[in-house]
């Protein structure tokens, strides 16, 4: 099925603090499609995120939402392109002060007239499609870590997007559970058709749900692809990723030893 | 020389971009009564938050100074043998600069504190990026109704702290040196002048403007500049947002009671 | 969105929706809804999704909003003509065994 583009990528770069965390990232994020960008902790996935939903300042000419360049949105533009999407935080960014429904009412509760007692079945609705609709009257603090990152999915569904990101979905919990978020994230695409980005370092849970992934290794763009084209792939970095291997010899190796032996440089 | 030369110029830099960030915060947190969400509950909440915070304390401080003021005032007073005035110097002195002050620095304690420590929290959680993914302006969503409601907590409790402080100078002045109650409050009475009102309710103005307007801002920032985002730097940024408010306090009081003199 | 009542009989009312059931346009046919399902004497509402092209979360509140008046009173909610979209939209919210029954 040929689906057009939302999200076009051409070449980001991203530094934090002088230092280069991404590198010339190139990939299309599909319409209507699960797209998984995988990697192992601190390969610039999370930070990719933040650029894609508006969080980190982006360069002109370099992240296209419907062909329009995400660097040049002004204020107006990115609260439209916002009001489209959903995310849910590595944390569950669950508001302390509210309770699990009202939290998921939030934006609800901003942007629509709906009343009160709609928005707590809105509200009823997406907790149950997370397994938490007994919780809805519980403050975040009573739950467990992986409750409130369900109920942060919950709360990024709300406005029933059409662009969901997800940072590390299946992290924490126990795998019955994250089986069940697989679940739901390919039930959202395919009931709903929503385009799904998903950020993850659970290979398993990865090749489970993605129409397309891409794997990144230190900033750059490693291989993207259907995945079965991925496992298939013979770069050694991506079969490395693949099949768990740890690295034997470091790729800092000389930084590593020139610090411990207090060598000067 | 150079090297210190450009240091220094570094440093200017630096201080110059911190304060322009400083004043578009205040800017943007203004701009915020104008846009979404609706700002009646959420203030009305903060108003209670303030005041809960802040009631016994500040009730405990008021009557203390009062009776401090009151005390100090006989002994000063009796020197020249007019201990009748000791009415109108205790309530001077409260309402022109110890009421606003005092609740001032007692709501930056209390309340602004935990104002700066529960945004250092969002911020750290997430929660503030989370705020803007929703297409809300995170500053009219939480600094807003906390601006307002300090804008309308502090001249109230000012003006508890001033009654509360008048009575407990009473106590003392009345009940246990013996001063007649006729001439404690009719002193009082021909002494303060709207004038002198205007200014203590001026000045809390300026301080709720200031402390929460620092408090806020600390919070908001927490771990921004430094890149990290620990508990740790939730009680940075608490401690530091403390100091500077009671500082600035301190320092627009001078200010304001020297322009208004 | 409009909203059309046509009255078989009193007890028997059927509502007509037409155009998109969503977040914005819930406020406005909800009172509409709710004053018809809570009207004394009414035995069964059927409001016909013919001309609804598309609904999302709020749409099915307000659908439970109805069905929870009408149920209080004994009485019975249809909904007819609900295409495909709308029946998989009730189902994600897992309310397909509620209003499965109403399809009609």
């Amino acid at each position: 099925m040929l689906t057009p583009s939302i999200i076009e990528i051409r070449g980001l770069d991203s530094y934090y603090r002088g230092r280069r965390v991404l590198d010339g990232i190139r990939f299309e994020i599909p319409g209507n499609q699960v797209t998984v960008i995988m990697g192992v902790s601190g390969c610039g996935k999370t930070t990719l995120l933040r650029h894609l939903v508006g969080l980190k300042p982006t360069e002109r000419g370099r992240v296209f939402v419907d062909g329009e360049d995400l660097g040049g949105f002004g204020e107006q533009k990115l609260q439209a392109y916002r009001s489209r999407i959903g995310v849910l935080f590595q944390s569950g960014a669950l508001f302390n002060s509210l309770t699990v429904a009202e939290n998921i009412g939030v934006p609800l509760k901003v942007h629509t007239r709906l009343p009160e007692e709609t928005i707590r079945i809105m509200a009823l609705i997406k907790l149950n499609m997370v397994g938490l609709a007994k919780f809805g009257d519980f403050m975040p603090s009573q739950l467990s870590g992986g409750m409130r990152k369900r109920a942060g999915l919950a709360r990024a569904l709300a406005m029933d997007p059409e662009i969901l990101f997800v940072d590390e979905p299946s992290s924490g919990l126990d795998p019955i559970t994250a089986a069940g978020l697989d679940r739901l994230i390919v039930e959202l695409r395919e009931t709903l058709g929503m385009t799904i980005v998903v950020v993850t370092h659970e290979l398993e849970s990865a090749f489970h749900i993605a129409d397309q992934i891409v794997v990144m290794d230190e900033g750059r763009v490693i291989a993207a692809g259907a995945p079965e084209e991925i496992r298939a792939a013979d770069d050694p970095r991506v079969r490395q990723f693949l099949s768990r291997e740890t690295d034997l010899r470091p790729p800092d190796l000389d930084d590593y030893l020139s610090i411990i032996l207090a060598r000067n440089r | 020389m150079t090297r210190q030369i450009t240091q220094l110029g570094a440093f200017a830099l630096e201080q110059l971009a911190y304060l322009g960030r400083m004043g578009l915060f205040l800017i943007h947190s203004v701009r915020g009564i104008a846009r979404p969400p609706g700002k009646f509950g959420p203030v009305v909440k903060q108003i209670q938050f303030i005041g809960t915070r802040s009631f016994v304390i500040i009730g405990f401080t008021a009557a203390f100074s009062g009776m401090v003021l009151a005390l100090q005032g006989y002994y000063t007073l009796s020197k020249f043998g007019s201990e009748g005035l000791v009415g109108s110097a205790v309530a001077l002195s409260l309402i022109r600069e110890l009421g606003p002050v005092l609740s001032a620095l007692m709501v930056t304690g209390r309340a602004g504190s935990a104002m700066c420590a529960e945004i250092g929290i969002m911020r750290i959680e997430e929660q503030i990026d989370a705020i803007e993914c929703m297409a809300i302006d995170p500053k009219a969503y939480l600094v807003t109704p906390r601006l307002l409601a300090g804008l309308i907590a502090l001249p109230l409790l000012t003006a508890y702290c001033n009654v509360v402080g008048i009575f407990g100078g009473y106590l003392v002045g009345v009940e246990l040196l013996g001063v007649s109650a006729g001439s404690f409050f009719d002193g009082m009475e021909t002494s303060v002048v709207w004038e002198d009102v205007r200014m203590g309710i001026v000045k809390s103005f300026v301080f709720a403007l200031l402390m929460i307007w620092i408090c806020t801002y600390k919070g908001y920032y927490t771990g921004v500049d430094r890149g990290s985002f620990g508990a740790e730097e939730v009680s940075r940024a608490t401690t530091s947002a403390v100091v500077l408010a009671s500082i600035s306090i301190l320092v627009s009081d001078y200010v304001v009671t020297s322009i208004m003199l | 969105m409009k909203l059309r009542v046509h009255k078989t009989t009193p007890a028997r009312p059927v509502v007509e929706l037409d155009g998109i059931l969503n977040r914005d346009t819930v406020p406005e046919v909800r009172r509409a809804l709710l004053r018809l399902a809570g009207r004394k004497g009414l035995k069964e509402l059927e409001i016909d999704l013919t001309n609804v092209r598309a609904m999302d979360t709020a749409g099915v509140a307000v659908l439970v909003e109805v069905y929870r008046l009408i149920e209080h009173r004994d009485g019975i909610l249809r909904l007819t003509h609900a295409d495909e979209n709308i029946r998989r939209i009730i189902r994600l919210a897992c309310l397909d065994e509620v209003f499965g029954k109403t399809f009609g």
